[in-house]
């Protein structure tokens, strides 16, 4: 009778325990699934680039030390033969100095779009529409639509097909989004006949400001064939209304820049 | 047509070379154009292609000689000069215009266009800047 009863009351505990368990965890998931929706709730929006803000300091020091800064962000340009802190291959450099900027300017060349290392810090509207499952960010510059996986899977294998905007994974680290990328197609860095290789490996870090008006973001990537050292861009954009319009990229102006 | 236009306006060819502050730019820009060295022509418009990557106004003016010439004058990216209040029908064929902007490094009737103005001195809608792309 005694070891029925202790039995019914560990039963009892047991089921007691399970609920408090279940209810804890639901509420748990409330509060991470509230959180992601507040972040992506601050990300998402059209965005331009933004000049003479300041920087990020723990952004900034999620960066790999010694990293070399790339300063073209917004649309300066470097002229052909300056790399500016970056350390180039001698087969890279090579490549570069023996760029024809009117090769580029045909009927054919005019409209191949240059990847998310060229796209991501020009001056063109950028808008980001996030979601649980992926992220989407569309460019204007060249119609680019970058999709940023965020259901944890990997990157596909070698034989994926390379692209202008690549395979991109991201996560959540706090307030910050990091986002990988791989399989870039080969492109230009500065446009100014540098190119990086389609085994570039990218790492672009994106946070909100606090009063959701500025994004923030690092793009920093490793290309062994074309650089000695670790390269990276800070990027600042604005949120601005409006969306995105269609670039719709037309080849005949090759064929006008040709025939002048 | 050149030639029917060349004797229905008495065009104005004004070409003038000054010095301006540095600009940076972004894609095809510092390869082809000057960024200290600015041009002025009028002239009548033969064509005007508003279409991305860059719009291009094909300008029939005279030279220092009295020679008939066409100008290549590049623009901007449309898709940001729609924001500028342009658009494909803010110039015309067969219009008189006068276009501001940065020469060719190479000398030829080529430039990039900054702002344009038409026959009485008025802006047409916005100025343009090397930076926009």
């Amino acid at each position: 009778m005694i070891i029925d009863r202790n039995f019914g009351g560990i039963m009892k505990l047991i089921k007691h325990t399970s609920v408090l368990v279940l209810v804890l965890g639901l509420v748990l998931q409330a509060g991470t699934v509230s959180a992601q929706i507040e972040k992506n709730s601050k990300l998402g929006g059209n965005w331009f680039i933004a000049r003479g803000q300041e920087r990020l300091p723990e952004l900034e020091n999620m960066l790999a030390p010694n990293v070399a800064f790339i300063r073209d962000t917004g649309s300066p340009r470097v002229n052909g033969g300056d790399f500016g802190d970056l350390d180039v291959t001698d087969a890279a450099r090579a490549e570069a100095m023996a760029w024809d900027p009117l090769a580029s300017q045909t009927i054919s060349e005019v409209c191949r779009p240059p990847s998310i290392i060229y796209a991501m810090p020009g001056p063109f509207y950028v808008e980001i529409f996030p979601s649980t499952e992926m992220i989407v960010m569309k460019l204007e510059y060249y119609d680019l639509v970058r999709i940023i996986f965020m259901d944890g899977r990997e990157h596909p294998g070698d034989d994926y097909p390379h692209t202008a905007t690549g395979h991109s994974v991201g996560r959540w680290e706090g307030d910050v989004l990091e986002v990988d990328t791989t399989h870039l197609h080969k492109a230009t860095i500065y446009d100014n006949g540098l190119n990086h290789s389609e085994n570039i490996h990218v790492t672009e870090r994106f946070m909100v400001s606090e009063d959701g008006n500025y994004l923030h973001m690092t793009q920093e990537f490793d290309d062994p064939e074309v650089l000695n050292n670790r390269a990276a861009r800070y990027v600042v954009y604005a949120k601005e209304p409006g969306h995105v319009h269609p670039y719709n990229c037309d080849p005949s102006y090759g064929a006008n820049i040709q025939a002048r | 047509m050149l030639k029917k236009i060349s004797s229905t306006f008495i065009l104005l060819c004004l070409v003038s070379v000054t010095g301006v502050i540095p600009v940076q730019a972004h894609h095809s820009f510092s390869v082809y154009y000057d960024p200290e060295k600015m041009v002025t022509v009028s002239g009548v418009v033969e064509n005007f292609r508003f279409s991305n990557p860059h719009g291009i106004v094909h300008l029939e003016a005279l030279d220092d000689n009295g020679n008939e010439v066409v100008w290549t004058v590049e623009t901007t990216a449309p898709v940001f000069m729609a924001r500028r209040g342009w658009s494909k029908n803010t110039i015309k064929a067969g219009e008189q215009v006068t276009i501001r902007g940065w020469h060719s490094r190479d000398g030829s009737n080529l430039m990039r266009m900054q702002a344009a103005f038409r026959p009485d001195g008025s802006q047409i809608a916005g100025e343009l800047d090397a930076n926009d792309n």
